[in-house]
C-alpha cells in the first residue's frame, strides 16, 4: 500500500486566503484566492484556490489524508476576549464585532471545509496549526537547510506575535516568544495607518518611503513607544496606540507624540511622514538585527529561516544578511498569512503524520521558484486570442522570441509578461510580471503614472542574471524572491545634486534625479531590491534577461508585477489582456504569442475598475 | 435575528457577563501587559510547550456548539480562568446563534477583522 499522504493546507479570515497541496512534504500547489476572486487580499474562504490545488494535483477531495488550517480558533477566541477584558465597558462593541466574526464564521472551519469539497478527507476532521507554528513550518521545511534558527514576526496569530524557534530535519520546535498586544508588526501598521497608508497593503510603501526621510523620531519612538532590550526582545506603551481598547491603531497620544494629526489618505506626502518612515524602519532594523544576534547565539544554529508579515519588510532582510550574524538565510516568499496554508500543511505532513523531510540539496529549496500557481497552455491562449479576434504573433522559437522582446525593451517599449505558473506569495518573479528597460531615466515615472497608476515615490525591483548579479549589486548570493535589499554598485552610482533628504517634498523631482546607471530601479539611497534569475528556475525569463544582456550590454531589467495598484497580480489570459489594455504598456506576452497594443481593436471597458480596485 | 438584534443581545452579554469579570480581574492589575517593565531581564516567554502534540493539531476541531462550549470551558479552566469558564453555556448560545446567521449568508461576512 503507498504511503503517500496528500494534506490541504488552508488560511482565511484575516488577510490573503489561501489553499496549498502537499504530498509527502512536497509543495504541489499554492495560490492566494484574490488571484482567482480579483479582489484583492481576499479574507475569504478559499474555494476557487482549493478547486484549483486539487485539480493541479488531480487529487479527489475523498483521497485527502487531512486538511489544515493556519492557525488555531480556540486561542484567537482566548485573546478577543481577554482584549475586550483589558478594554473595560468600551470593550462592549469590539466584543459584539469580534463575537460575530470569531463565533459566528471562523470556529467553523469543519463547515466550510465541506461545504467546499464535499468532505474532511480520510482525517475525517480538520486538523489546526497554531498561527506561528504554520509561519515557522512554512520558512523552515522547503528551505535549503537540515538544521536552521526559526523568526517568525507578524501582527499577530492567535497570542504569539513574535516566536523564536529551531528546525532539526522534521522537528521544530518554537522556543520563546513575545506575546500580543506587544507586536513589531502593529507597530509597523500604526505608522503605516498614521502616514496615511492602509494597514496591511500599505506597510510596503511606508517601506519604498523610508530612504527619502531623516531618522529623526527614532529617539522619540524607542523613548515613548517602545522599550527594546539588548535580546531583541521588546514591549509596546500601549498608551499610545487604540488597538486594545478601540477599532483603530493610533490615537491622541500617538499624534501629539509626532506633531499632529494622522496623514489623511491620498493627501500630499510631507517631510514629516518621510521622516517618520525612515525612523521605524530604523527601529525595525534595530530590532530584527538584535533578535538575529539573540537567535544565534541562544541556537548556534547556522542558517536562519524567517516568515510572518514582518520578514516581507526586505530592508532589515538585506541588512540581517549583511550583518554575517548567519551564514545563510531563507524567508519563505509568501511570509505573509498566505504562506500559512503551506506550513499548515507541511506541519501537519512532518509533525502529525510524522514524515521524514526529504534530503537537503545544497543551495536547493523546495519552493520551486514559487512558481506554484496556475499555467496557461499555448493552444488555450491562441484559442482565446482567435475567439476574441485579437491580433498577435506566434513566436515559437524561443530565442527569437527573446530576441524580439530584447529589442521591444531596447526600444523602451514597457512589457507585459505572461509566462508559466503564477507566482505564489506578493511579488511577481517574472511569470506574471510587467517588465521594462532599467537603463531609461523615464521608465520609473512612466511605469508608475501611466500604467500601475500608484504612487510617483514607489521604487521598482531589478530581476537580474543570477550569474551577473555581483556586477550590478553589493551582494553575491540567491535572491529568487525579492526579499533582499542591496546596494547598487557605487561604480555605477551617480551623485545626486543634493542628499534626497535636502530635496524638498516633490517628490517626482526626487525621482527624476539620476542615481545610477540603471536609475529605474536604484531607489533614492542606492538601494535596490533584488531577484535573482537562474536558468533552471525559470528559462524563459532568464532567456529573455540574457538576450537583453546580449543586446544591450546589461543583464538586469525591471520586474513590477502584473496589475494595477488596488488589483490582485493577474491570473488568467483574459486577466492579463484586460490590464494590459486599460493601461499604457506596448505589448503584452502570452507565452508564445505576442501582442502589440497599436494592433489591438479599441478595447470596451465597461467596469468602473479604477473604483473597483480599492488600493 | 437581525444584525442589529444580534449586536445588542452580544453587548448585553458582554456588559452582563464579561465586565464583571473584567472589573474583578483589572482591580488587581491589567489582563495583560500594557507597558513596559525595567523590572524584566527580558520579554521573551519561554513556551513551555515547544512542539505540537498530536492531540493539539485535533483539539480545535468542532462541528456544534456543543463541542465549542465543551473546549472553551477546558480551555479556561486548564488557564486558571474559572469564570470565563463558567460563560461557556451561555456563549454556546450565542454561537449557535450567530453560526445560523451566517450560514445564512451567501457572500463573505463583513465581519471579518484583521485583529479578530
Amino acid at each position: 500500500m503507498s504511503a503517500t499522504k496528500w494534506v490541504l493546507g488552508i488560511s482565511s479570515f484575516y488577510h490573503d486566503a489561501a489553499a496549498a497541496i502537499v504530498r509527502d512534504g512536497e509543495i504541489v500547489a499554492a495560490a492566494q484566492e484574490e488571484r482567482f476572486s480579483r479582489k484583492k487580499h481576499d479574507p475569504r474562504f478559499p474555494v476557487h484556490a482549493i478547486n484549483y490545488c486539487l485539480e493541479e494535483a488531480m487529487v479527489e477531495p475523498d483521497d485527502l489524508d487531512a486538511v489544515a488550517f493556519y492557525d488555531n480558533p480556540l486561542l484567537t477566541w482566548d485573546r478577543v476576549v481577554k482584549n475586550c477584558m483589558q478594554a473595560g465597558a468600551p470593550g462592549a462593541e469590539q466584543f459584539a464585532k469580534a463575537s460575530r466574526s470569531v463565533l459566528g464564521i471562523k470556529m467553523w472551519v469543519a463547515d466550510q471545509v465541506e461545504k467546499a469539497i464535499g468532505t474532511l478527507g480520510k482525517a475525517g476532521k480538520v486538523l489546526f496549526c497554531e498561527h506561528h507554528m504554520s509561519h515557522a513550518a512554512s520558512c523552515f521545511y522547503p528551505s535549503p537547510y537540515e538544521e536552521a534558527a526559526v523568526l517568525t514576526l507578524d501582527g499577530v496569530g492567535e497570542w504569539a506575535t513574535t516566536t523564536l524557534g529551531m528546525g532539526r530535519g522534521s522537528k521544530i520546535e518554537l522556543l520563546q516568544e513575545i506575546d500580543y498586544p506587544h507586536s513589531l508588526g502593529l507597530l509597523y501598521s500604526a505608522f503605516t495607518h498614521f502616514c496615511g497608508f492602509k494597514v496591511n497593503s500599505g506597510e510596503y510603501k511606508l517601506m519604498g518611503l523610508a530612504p527619502y526621510g531623516v531618522p529623526k523620531y527614532v529617539d522619540a519612538i524607542k523613548e515613548h513607544l517602545i522599550d527594546i532590550r539588548d535580546d531583541g526582545s521588546y514591549r509596546l506603551d500601549l498608551d499610545y496606540f487604540s488597538y486594545v481598547a478601540e477599532l483603530a491603531m493610533t490615537g491622541e497620544k500617538f499624534a501629539n507624540l509626532f506633531g499632529g494629526p494622522a496623514r489623511e489618505q491620498e493627501s500630499r506626502i510631507t517631510r514629516r511622514e518621510m521622516d517618520l518612515a525612515a525612523s521605524i524602519q530604523a527601529v525595525t532594523n534595530e530590532v530584527v538585527l538584535k533578535i538575529g544576534k539573540h537567535l544565534r547565539k541562544t541556537t548556534g544554529a547556522r542558517y536562519l529561516t524567517m516568515a510572518g508579515g514582518v520578514a516581507l519588510n526586505c530592508v532589515a532582510n538585506g541588512l540581517l544578511l549583511r550583518e554575517g550574524t548567519f551564514d545563510g538565510l531563507w524567508i519563505q516568499p509568501a511570509a505573509g498569512d498566505a504562506g500559512g496554508a503551506v506550513g499548515s500543511a507541511l506541519a501537519v505532513t512532518h509533525q502529525y503524520f510524522g514524515l521524514p523531510r526529504a534530503e537537503r540539496r545544497p543551495g536547493e529549496d523546495d519552493q520551486r521558484g514559487s512558481y506554484l500557481g496556475p499555467k496557461f497552455e499555448s493552444f488555450e491562449i491562441q484559442s482565446f486570442l482567435d475567439e476574441a479576434k485579437l491580433p498577435y504573433e506566434h513566436i515559437e522559437d524561443a530565442d527569437e522570441r527573446a530576441a524580439a522582446l530584447a529589442s521591444l525593451l531596447d526600444d523602451g517599449k514597457v512589457i507585459g509578461f505572461f509566462s508559466g505558473r503564477m507566482e505564489f506569495g506578493p511579488r511577481a518573479l517574472g511569470a506574471r510580471s510587467i517588465i521594462g528597460d532599467a537603463r531609461k531615466s523615464d521608465t520609473q515615472q512612466t511605469m508608475n503614472l501611466k500604467i500601475k497608476y500608484r504612487e510617483s515615490f514607489r521604487p521598482f525591483a531589478p530581476s537580474v542574471l543570477r550569474e551577473r548579479v555581483s556586477e550590478y549589486f553589493d551582494m553575491d548570493c540567491d535572491s529568487p524572491y525579492m526579499l533582499l535589499v542591496a546596494p547598487v554598485k557605487e561604480d555605477r552610482c551617480t551623485k545626486m545634486s543634493k542628499p534626497v533628504q535636502e530635496l524638498g517634498e516633490d517628490m517626482l523631482s526626487i525621482v527624476n534625479e539620476a542615481r545610477s546607471d540603471i536609475p529605474a530601479i536604484t531607489h533614492v539611497d542606492y538601494s535596490a531590491r533584488i531577484q535573482t534569475v537562474r536558468a533552471e528556475d525559470h528559462p524563459e525569463y532568464h532567456r529573455l534577461i540574457e538576450a537583453f544582456r546580449k543586446r544591450t550590454g546589461y543583464g538586469v531589467i525591471v520586474n513590477t508585477s502584473f496589475n494595477v495598484r488596488g488589483e490582485p497580480i493577474v491570473c488568467t489570459p483574459q486577466d492579463a489582456y484586460r490590464c494590459f489594455m486599460r493601461t499604457e504598456m506596448d505589448a503584452l506576452v502570452l507565452e508564445d504569442c505576442v501582442l502589440h497594443k497599436a494592433q489591438q481593436p479599441a478595447f470596451q471597458d465597461d467596469e468602473n475598475w479604477r473604483q473597483q480596485y480599492d488600493d | 435575528m437581525t444584525t442589529d438584534k444580534h449586536d445588542a443581545e452580544l453587548v448585553r452579554f458582554f456588559n452582563d457577563h464579561v465586565l464583571p469579570i473584567a472589573e474583578k480581574a483589572k482591580a488587581k492589575g491589567d489582563v495583560f501587559p500594557m507597558h513596559p517593565d525595567p523590572s524584566l531581564p527580558t520579554y521573551w516567554i519561554d513556551r513551555t510547550k515547544k512542539t505540537p502534540s498530536k492531540a493539539d493539531f485535533e483539539e480545535p476541531s468542532m462541528r456544534t456548539p456543543e463541542e465549542l462550549a465543551a473546549k472553551l470551558a477546558a480551555m479556561w479552566k486548564a488557564r486558571g480562568d474559572l469564570e470565563l469558564a463558567a460563560l461557556a453555556p451561555q456563549l454556546q448560545t450565542l454561537a449557535a446563534d450567530l453560526k445560523r446567521a451566517h450560514q445564512k449568508q451567501d457572500d463573505v461576512s463583513p465581519f471579518i477583522y484583521m485583529m479578530y
